[in-house]
Order: structure tokens, then C-alpha cells, then sequence
């Protein structure tokens, strides 16, 4: 029983998986709303759409959302089934490498580095 | 004449003086129909007529001690109120899971306990000493309905994966229930300590609303609903 560390993390993690879930859903609604509106849509359509910066800067907090709530439900997929320290620890250094990779990568789509 | 039907029993041993590994022992009892026998009724009746070095824990036989919860073909709950003719003819009694087994279908119940202490499960009240007693409104006594039934058989906290995986972090159904059950109490002052408490990632956050407790309590209690309660009152804390 002495491992219960108290802290509020899981309070704040409750909190950001459901603010970053209502977050992604209204994202994707909006752009379903834009994908019906729009008939005709192509890619130059698309291409304006995402060269607005509203609209990029929306596009990176929903990636970050979806990286912040997938981080959350990671670590505790790992809490419940890793019991080895050496294995899990391995894994959150792989899953936060990955998160790291699609965060840059996805900074990288938006604003299209040359 | 009586009507006389077989049962056929599948039941888990354990002896660690004597018993390398865990086994499953067949027995097969004869009992009349009419007589509504219980699970417990069964199961004494094995011990006395069959196999005497069967154990199990059982005390007040009628759903209100919790002593004799065990997993009756895949399900947690109470032998004694549950009657045979709701089972099917072969019966797979196991110890509760996710604990440590003493012997058969006793199970070592400490950690369970030591989950329920840590939500202080007792009236912090730090008022002066009313001369007769602290006074609840009839509405505030209804809040407390649905948590104080709660006998801690342990069916629940043992149904649920959660604390399969997080024994010594995650409180359990049982005990986020009556933590529930002193956040509502309005007797009690200590409501905004009692939740900072459960702010870790493990000790209520660790449910996952998959709600076996709710399916298996034999009280009919549902701690699912007090978990998320315990929830909503952290969103309020300012």
C-alpha cells in the first residue's frame, strides 16, 4: 500500500481526455460539415481550406489532442498489463518516441515545411 | 415421494500443506426438488456427506454477513442466496478471484480490507460535540440509500479487472462506494479532504465504467454510479 503516491495526475488526466474527446468530436464534425457542404470539393478547395491559419492552428490542437488522450490511454493500457519494470518503461520510451515522431511530423504536414 | 435430481459439482482445490497445484474435484450430489436447497445448503451437505476437508467460509446464511461470496460458474456471488434451481445441472464453484487463496474456496481477504480503510470509512465531523445528535434532514438520510446496504462481500472488487490488475492502488467498487457513501453524508465535514485522497491516477481513476461490479452485487448496489459521483464532485472542487 506505501506505492499510493498521492497526487492529483489522474484528476487531470480524467479532465484532459474528455475536454481533448469533445475537442476531436466537434473537430470532425466540422470538417464532415465542410466535406457535405462543399459538392464539388477537390483538392484545391482542401488546400485553401488548410492554407487558413485558423484553421491550421485548429488542425494542431486536434492533433495534440488526439496525442495527449492517446499518451493517457496508453500509459494506463501499460499500468494494468506491464508488470515488468524493464518492459514497460521500454514501452513508454517507444510510445513517447512515436508521439514525439507524428507531433513533428504532423507540424511538418500543417505548415508544410520546405 | 420426493422428486430426487442429480447435481453435478465442479469444485476448485487448494491445500498448500498438501497440493502442489490447484484441481478441480467433481461431486455429485442427489437432492429433492421441492426442498428450494441454496447454494450453501449444497455445499454443506457435500462437506458433510462427501468430503469433509472441503472449506469455505459461511456465517449468518441469509445475504447479510457476506462471508460465503465465491464465483458460481463464472459469476460472483453469495451462496446462500442463491438458490440451485437457478442453476444449470454442473456447477463450477471457484474461489473469488483476483485474490490470494487460503485453502478451496477461502481467499485471503486483506488487501481488500486494507483498500477499505484507506477511504476512511467513519464520520469525520470536526464540530463541537452536539449535546444529543447531529440532525440530518430526510433528504440528506436518502442520499445515503444505495451505499450503507453494502455488506463487503467482495464480489464486486473481486469482479472487476481493474483491481485484478492494481490491487494495492486501485480502491475497488466496495470501497469507492462507501468513500461515496461519506462524500454525500452531510454529518460530515472532511468531503474536500476525502476527494483530494482519490486524485492519483490509480485509486478511482483506474475504473473504467465496464460495471461487473454492478452485475454481480448481490445487494443489488451500484458502485458505478457512486464512482462516477465521486467523479463529479472533484469537477466541483475549485
Amino acid at each position: 500500500m506505501g506505492s499510493i503516491v498521492k497526487s492529483n495526475r489522474g484528476y487531470i488526466e480524467f479532465v484532459i481526455q474528455r475536454l481533448s474527446a469533445i475537442y476531436m468530436a466537434l473537430y470532425v464534425l466540422a470538417i464532415l460539415t465542410v466535406i457535405f457542404i462543399n459538392k464539388d470539393l477537390d483538392f484545391e478547395i482542401i488546400q485553401d481550406l488548410f492554407s487558413l491559419m485558423p484553421v491550421r492552428i485548429l488542425t494542431f490542437f486536434f492533433i495534440v489532442s488526439i496525442l495527449s488522450h492517446g499518451w493517457i490511454g496508453m500509459w494506463i493500457i501499460a499500468t494494468d498489463y506491464i508488470n515488468n519494470a524493464f518492459l514497460r518503461n521500454l514501452y513508454f520510451v517507444l510510445v513517447m518516441g512515436m508521439i514525439l515522431f507524428y507531433l513533428v511530423w504532423s507540424i511538418e504536414v500543417i505548415w508544410g515545411f520546405e | 415421494m420426493a422428486k430426487v435430481n442429480k447435481l453435478e459439482f465442479s469444485i476448485y482445490r487448494y491445500n498448500p500443506d498438501d497440493d502442489k497445484s490447484v484441481y478441480m474435484q467433481d461431486y455429485t450430489l442427489e437432492f429433492d426438488i421441492e426442498q428450494n436447497l441454496m447454494l450453501l445448503g449444497a455445499l454443506e451437505r457435500i462437506k458433510d456427506e462427501l468430503d469433509p476437508t472441503l472449506s469455505f467460509r459461511r456465517s449468518c446464511r441469509e445475504g447479510v454477513c457476506g462471508s460465503d461470496a465465491m464465483n458460481i460458474n463464472g459469476k460472483n456471488g453469495l451462496a446462500c442466496i442463491t438458490p440451485i434451481s437457478s442453476l444449470p445441472r454442473k456447477i463450477a464453484i471457484r474461489p473469488l478471484p483476483g485474490l490470494p487463496v487460503v485453502r478451496d474456496l477461502v481467499v485471503d481477504l486483506e488487501i481488500f480490507y486494507k483498500q477499505y480503510a484507506r477511504v476512511k470509512p467513519y464520520l469525520i465531523n470536526r464540530q463541537p460535540t452536539p449535546k444529543k445528535e447531529r440532525l440530518q434532514s430526510p433528504e440528506d438520510r436518502k442520499k445515503l440509500n444505495g451505499h450503507y446496504e453494502c455488506i463487503l462481500c467482495g464480489a464486486c472488487t473481486t469482479a472487476c479487472p481493474s483491481f485484478w490488475w492494481n490491487p494495492d492502488k486501485f480502491v475497488g467498487p466496495a470501497g469507492l462506494l462507501q468513500a461515496n457513501r461519506f462524500i454525500v453524508d452531510s454529518r460530515d465535514d472532511a468531503e474536500l479532504e476525502r476527494l483530494q485522497d482519490l486524485q492519483d491516477p490509480f485509486s478511482v481513476f483506474r475504473c473504467r465504467t465496464i460495471m461487473n461490479c454492478v452485475e454481480v452485487c448481490p445487494k443489488k448496489l451500484n458502485p458505478t454510479k457512486a464512482i462516477n459521483n465521486i467523479k463529479k464532485e472533484m469537477l466541483k472542487i475549485k
